[in-house]
């Protein structure tokens, strides 16, 4: 094994727990280890910082690490429940990205009631078009930062699972139509228009949801967006995931639908926890 | 669509996308370190050039310098004759005319007439020709001579009787030998002088 190849570890985190993964150093999901996961019982409000306060015994003390061996990197992927997703519109004539912060940070101030000073802002930073923002609280940033430094990890990204599959299907995202996302009971719904982000829901979904719900689901969504001429004219769907319940129909509401299962080799009978369905996701590239 | 460099890892700084600001500022700082380097290269090639132009001029003046200095004079070879004719002229020079003429004055009779005398450095003799009455004096004389310094003995090389003279004296030729001792150096007249 070659020491310039760094060993794997994928996280994922959502407001029920995290699980740690071991990875090989070759591509792929299959040889994956379970190196420790954790299981919160909180309110959703109270879920990042109860998951900040647990990561500490997800993994045991490390062992001294010996001359020569392989750096191992951490990748760790959010459960779109945990981070604040939004679309951000920046004003005519901004430039620089002290501006656009700012005005990232009163848009997060407007949509959800509260400063932006405990949260931790990363966004597509554009002058000229709307762009997703994302906000995960600080304290669970230092304690996965915490994580890493104790086992001696390198912290190689830390993304929701939005732009993890977003930037897994960035070529087959439609440029207008909807890319839905989902991992355990979470179901994320962007909306593109002309190339160009329109609307971002984060859901909960209090159980699996069937296909006429999803269709509901859907046509609800699809209300709260003003759309130009034909509503329907062509618009398409990707449904990506690791969840059991995308349906792998053709046609969703009309629409001409696509699903991508999410990690593509992750596809068993028995589905997998969230967290793990999440961690897998880190392993895409 | 594009991918989204939305991560909440900071990366390094090295893989930071850079600004349309900061990159023209790069850009620009690259043009002018591009220009700096352009007018450093020009600079050097003035300076190799200005080298050049004085190493020819130096060149220059050393090749007429050479012309103008006089080649220097052959190294002095004497003959052997020459060296012979020389040593014998720093022998003549070299000849003791005060001790000579000292030696000749104190053996002087009234019945000795010296009529030449003649040195000869390389043989350490001196030659000269005399006149006397008659054979006793002349033998007297000699025996006077050789017994005074600067003179080891003398004796007669030839005698005839001048029979043109009336009185019919006895001229001779003679040879003193000078003492081994070596005379110090005193500056003399030429050799061949004469002496009455």
């Amino acid at each position: 094994m070659s020491r310039f190849q760094p060993e794997r570890r994928l996280l994922g985190c959502t407001g029920e727990g995290a699980v740690l993964l071991a990875l090989p150093t070759t591509t792929g999901t299959s040889g994956r280890e379970r190196l420790g996961a954790v299981r919160i019982e909180a309110p959703a409000q109270a879920s990042a910082a109860a998951l900040a306060d647990a990561l500490p015994t997800l993994a045991p003390a490390p062992a001294p690490r010996a001359a020569g061996a392989p750096a191992v990197s951490l990748a760790v992927t959010l459960a779109d429940a945990l981070v604040r997703s939004f679309i951000v519109t920046p004003p005519i004539g901004a430039h620089g990205l002290r501006e656009l912060r700012a005005c990232a940070a009163a848009r997060f101030t407007t949509l959800y009631g509260e400063s932006a000073e405990a949260w931790l802002l990363a966004a597509d930073w554009q002058a000229a078009a709307p762009f997703i923002a994302c906000a995960m609280p600080r304290a669970l940033h230092r304690a996965i930062e915490e994580l890493a430094a104790r086992q001696r990890w390198r912290l190689a990204s830390l993304r929701p699972a939005l732009v993890r599959v977003w930037n897994h299907l960035s070529a087959s995202i439609p440029r207008d139509g909807w890319l839905l996302v989902g991992f355990g009971q979470t179901l994320s719904l962007l909306h593109t228009r002309h190339g160009q982000v329109a609307g971002l829901r984060n859901l909960h979904l209090s159980d699996a949801p069937t296909l006429p719900e999803l269709e509901i689901l859907l046509d609800q969504e699809r209300l709260r967006i003003p759309v130009e001429g034909d509503p329907r004219a062509r618009q398409s769907l990707l449904w990506a995931g690791a969840a059991a319940w995308l349906p792998a129909t053709g046609t969703v509401g009309g629409l001409a639908s696509r699903l991508v299962r999410l990690p593509a080799a992750e596809i068993t009978n028995a589905e997998l926890p969230e967290a793990e369905q999440l961690a897998l996701a880190g392993s895409e590239p | 669509m594009k991918r989204l460099p939305i991560d909440f890892v900071q990366p390094p700084l090295w893989r930071l996308p850079a600004s349309g600001r900061a990159r023209r500022l790069l850009a620009g700082i690259a043009v002018l370190v591009g220009l700096g380097v352009l007018v450093l290269v020009w600079y050097w090639r003035q300076l190799e050039q200005q080298i050049d132009q004085v190493r020819q001029e130096i060149a220059v003046a050393r090749q007429e310098v050479q012309r103008r200095t006089p080649p220097p004079p052959p190294p002095l070879l004497l003959t052997d004759a020459q060296v012979l004719a020389t040593n014998h002229a720093i022998a003549q020079l070299n000849t003791p005319w005060p001790a000579l003429l000292d030696g000749f004055e104190r053996v002087a009779t009234p019945d000795i007439a010296l009529l030449q005398i003649e040195p000869d450095p390389r043989r350490r003799v001196v030659k000269g020709v005399g006149e006397a009455k008659n054979h006793q004096q002349m033998l007297l004389y000699l025996a006077a001579l050789g017994a005074v310094e600067p003179f080891a003995g003398a004796m007669v090389s030839k005698q005839e009787v001048n029979e043109k003279d009336p009185n019919r004296p006895l001229r001779f030729l003679f040879e003193a030998a000078l003492a081994e001792p070596s005379l110090p150096a005193v500056p003399g007249s030429a050799a061949g002088a004469e002496a009455r």
